[in-house]
């Protein structure tokens, strides 16, 4: 009699803890009757911190799984739930809250179970952001200019965008300054043939970056920036590296190769 | 309503209260080691070929397949007899059979398979193409359809011999 009491506590507490949709919180549609059948796998320590870089500003918390309703007042079970962690080692089952609301469960062991509500690192969260920040792409500058060049001439390429870019960004709760520069220029030519190069071209007569088109055509030309060399400040304190780079395509302009013809002038 | 619900819905209140009402603890049975049939037995010199896991979820995922449009469970949960995901599977393909109902499936594409965490953990990540699926509850009861499409799974195995056994098997996030 007992034991069906005690059971029927858990069935109540299963309930009360699984709203509608939280059951099915991280996982995806169910394509078939497998899926439908099947429940969400715990979530691992690895998985919490990828999603702490995911969510940035959200609080993440557990709550002890017991066998049954023996807990203390701190929620710590008498009987946890057991598992095997991603890890392989014995841990305990939790249900993993993200700013209050369930998310999962997941597995861990009291060593995981007391990192899960530490902030991301903020240079994870910078090195994860780097690539996402809307570094601006070059503008290209052609020589001869008006969409219009010269068969079997030099044809003059260089853009302006040589100097470093700072993005400010909130990352939980900081403010923190991206800062980045282009370290190289990947020409595209429009004829099949490209080239990089760490600089950034200049304007005639310079024709540091140039390219020699051989038969007339209509191509599209354009550069890309590898954005690099950069760092990052939280709160205005000192700058810290940050060893990633980007590349960032630039728009295609249109440029007509034509020929030059000879023109008899009368003087 | 969500499949999910549904079934759990339908299947998570008996599964609870049966396992309440037992008294006596359910002790799964041993590892069974007879071979198939068709395969003949080895002699004492020979040492049966150990399968890999891939091989094996392979197979599992074939008898996946075969257990919902058949409604023939007992080789399906063979391969897991003390996985109670399995039995959650099969629990859902018996309450469609029972109840006159039918499937048609053609089962999971198996796109990409790799150890998951340590690999003392015998655990298994992969992604499925999934067929869409036809099937009805009841003998004249409405078809109904799910698209199919990819989908993620997790499952953990233990040696047992020269091959497997699945200890659990569920849905990752994708």
């Amino acid at each position: 009699m007992m034991r069906r009491w005690v059971c029927l506590v858990v069935i109540a507490a299963f309930l009360a803890l699984v709203p509608a949709g939280a059951a099915v919180a991280g996982c995806g549609e169910d394509v078939d009757l497998t899926f439908a059948s099947q429940e969400c796998a715990d979530k691992s320590s690895a998985e919490i911190e990828d999603m702490k870089t995911q969510y940035p500003t959200a609080t993440w918390t557990v709550r002890q799984l017991c066998k049954d309703d023996g807990r203390t007042p701190e929620g710590v079970c008498f009987n946890p739930q057991e598992c095997t962690t991603a890890a392989g080692v014995p841990g305990t089952r939790y249900t993993l809250y993200r700013d209050g609301e369930v998310f999962g469960t997941a597995c861990l062991t009291a060593d995981e179970e007391r990192k899960v509500g530490d902030p991301p690192p903020i240079r994870i969260l910078v090195l994860k952001a780097f690539e996402n920040l809307d570094w601006p792409a070059s503008e290209l500058e052609v020589q001869p200019p008006d969409g219009r060049t010269l068969v079997n001439l030099d044809t003059n390429f260089y853009t302006s965008n040589t100097e470093a870019t700072s993005i400010p960004v909130s990352l939980v709760q900081a403010r923190v300054v991206v800062t980045a520069e282009p370290i190289a220029y990947r020409w595209h030519f429009g004829d099949g043939s490209s080239t990089t190069t760490t600089s950034p071209g200049a304007p005639y007569p310079d024709l540091d970056v140039a390219h020699v088109y051989e038969t007339t055509d209509k191509v599209l030309v354009s550069v890309d920036t590898q954005y690099g060399a950069a760092s990052f400040t939280v709160n205005g304190g000192p700058p810290e590296e940050i060893p990633s780079t980007i590349w960032i395509n630039g728009e295609d302009q249109d440029l007509e190769v034509v020929e030059a013809l000879p023109q008899l002038v009368v003087r | 309503m969500h499949v999910r619900r549904i079934l759990a819905l339908a299947l998570a209140g008996p599964l609870l209260l049966a396992g309440c009402s037992d008294p006596e603890p359910i002790l799964p049975d041993p590892p069974t080691t007879s071979p198939s049939p068709t395969t003949p037995s080895p002699t004492d010199s020979e040492t049966p070929e150990q399968e890999s896991a891939e091989d094996f979820i392979r197979r599992w995922a074939d008898e996946n397949q075969r257990m919902f449009v058949t409604g023939d469970t007992e080789r399906f949960l063979s391969l897991g007899p003390d996985c109670d995901d399995c039995k959650r599977i099969a629990e859902t393909v018996d309450g469609i059979y029972d109840g006159g109902g039918s499937v048609e499936w053609d089962g999971w594409k198996i796109l990409n398979l790799a150890p998951r965490g340590a690999p003392s953990a015998n655990a298994f990540r992969f992604v499925v193409r999934s067929a869409p699926t036809r099937y009805r509850e009841t003998a004249n009861g409405p078809w109904k359809q799910l698209e199919g499409g990819r989908g993620v799974q997790l499952i953990v195995l233990k040696p047992v011999d020269s091959s497997w056994q699945v200890l659990e098997s569920k849905e990752l996030p994708g």
